[in-house]
């Protein structure tokens, strides 16, 4: 019981202390992988103490049934007299309630999120076969790509079988030879790093609970530190000016083109100018190393302990008030 | 289900071609001058791409005739229409070389290029 109320206290913690600490140590974007390390880290501690939690609510449950006042030992020992007083199977009916909402809670999340990755997988496809249309069977262009007339530059990746590159005719006249083969190399980087898995399992979580900053601003984030992930494996193999070269040419002109408004932004958007930057000028990597690391221990190091002492049974109410 | 692919773009492609309108058996015809193909296959093609939306059709004595819904073009721009607005109606999962940038961004984007000593926005 006492368990599941500091894993429920553990994840409060880092549902508000995590996501502008986060953003924080991974703004430079100088280990961008690691950086993605920690904002999934974090959502999973949090998912994880929920899961545990309502587990050990249900197990203490079933134990003490019929023993409420054991039940109630431990964090709660000072409700034990009420019990006594009678009020016990009031209690045992209340906690009975908590538990069956708490699980029934997470069967629901659960099943949302499952819902909308399903959606993810069925628009993507229909996406993919409306750009094939859209293609016009034409010979498809440059690394497999299908080159699409519009009025944009543009170019961008959809997972799935067949995995699809889309590049707009204006894109593809904006960018030299070494440009394309940096900008297709990125997108090849999304599709072998299973960029858009990770995308789409944050973006339903941030769909289903969409008042936990942790999530919606996480997967914000995870969605630039995807891109730079990608951009250095681009510069590795091109230079970095090179992909900076092809960043501009599709990013500058794109805004006086004419009769092409630019679109209010979606989260694509996000982080052109960081981009550009870190490659031009790279952020101190140690330091990165250092802060970010920290902050992935500290979310493993807490749940761990709280595993520790379950199993060594230390009373865990004190040593939470001494913590 | 799987296979949309070559199919399906080659007949839409055809009835672009024929201004956006034609018969099984026109479409069927114009295609089988380049490819061994059956006339149901093509039949069936069309009527996949009728009940996903693509097409449109009238009877017309016993045959069909069957409409493009969107021209190529305005195809292609709900297209680019989609992938521009991700979150909206569309919950494609897709991945921006360059996504749609606000004015501050691109504001931010000459700063950051007229810090590098040597180097010039374009």
């Amino acid at each position: 019981m006492s368990t599941a109320v500091c894993l429920l206290a553990y994840s409060m913690v880092v549902l508000v202390i995590g996501p502008p600490l986060l953003s924080q140590v991974t703004a430079s974007g100088a280990i961008p992988r690691l950086g993605i390390t920690v904002w999934v880290t974090s959502m999973a501690s949090v998912l994880g103490a929920w899961l545990v939690a309502a587990v050990l609510f249900a197990v203490d449950l079933h134990r003490a049934w019929g023993h409420i006042d054991m039940l109630l030992a431990g964090c709660f020992a000072a409700l034990r007299t009420l019990a006594l007083g009678g009020y016990g199977g009031y209690l045992q009916a209340g906690l009975a309630v908590l538990t069956a909402l708490t699980l029934v809670a997470l069967g629901v999340l659960g099943a949302r999120v499952l819902a909308a990755l399903r959606r993810g997988r069925i628009h993507t496809r229909r996406h993919a076969e409306a750009a094939q249309l859209a293609a016009r069977g034409a010979p498809r262009g440059p690394g497999g790509s299908l080159v699409v007339d519009a009025p944009h530059r543009s170019v961008y990746c959809l997972a799935g079988r067949p995995r699809t590159i889309v590049i707009t005719r204006p894109a593809l006249s904006a960018l030299d030879e070494g440009q394309l083969a940096a900008v297709l190399a990125h997108e090849q980087a999304h599709l072998s790093g299973r960029h858009h898995q990770l995308l789409a399992l944050t973006g339903a979580l941030a769909k289903v609970l969409p008042h936990l900053e942790l999530f919606t601003q996480g997967s914000v984030e995870i969605a630039r530190l995807v891109e730079m992930c990608a951009d250095d494996v681009a510069a590795r193999r091109h230079s970095g000016d090179t992909v900076v070269g092809a960043l501009l040419a599709l990013a500058l002109p794109a805004q006086t083109a004419p009769g092409s408004p630019a679109p209010a932004l979606g989260a694509a958007g996000l982080g052109v100018a960081d981009r550009v930057e870190r490659l031009l000028d790279p952020p101190n990597r140690t330091q990165a190393w250092l802060y970010q690391s920290l902050v992935l221990y500290g979310l493993l190091v807490a749940p761990l302990a709280l595993a520790a002492m379950i199993i060594t049974q230390v009373p865990l109410c004190v040593t939470a008030a001494l913590g | 289900m799987r296979v949309f692919g070559e199919l399906e773009t080659v007949v839409m492609d055809q009835l672009w071609s024929l201004g956006g309108t034609a018969t099984v058996r026109e479409v069927f015809e114009r295609l089988n001058t380049d490819r061994a193909i059956a006339y149901t296959t093509v039949l069936s093609t069309m009527d996949n791409l009728y009940r996903k939306g693509h097409l449109t059709r009238d009877r017309i004595g016993k045959a069909h005739r069957y409409q493009t819904v969107l021209s190529h073009a305005e195809h292609s721009a709900a297209l680019m229409r989609e992938a521009l607005s991700i979150g909206e109606d569309s919950e494609a999962v897709l991945t921006h070389f360059v996504g749609a940038m606000s004015e501050d961004e691109v504001a931010r984007l000459y700063q950051v290029m007229n810090k590098r000593p040597g180097s010039s926005a374009r």
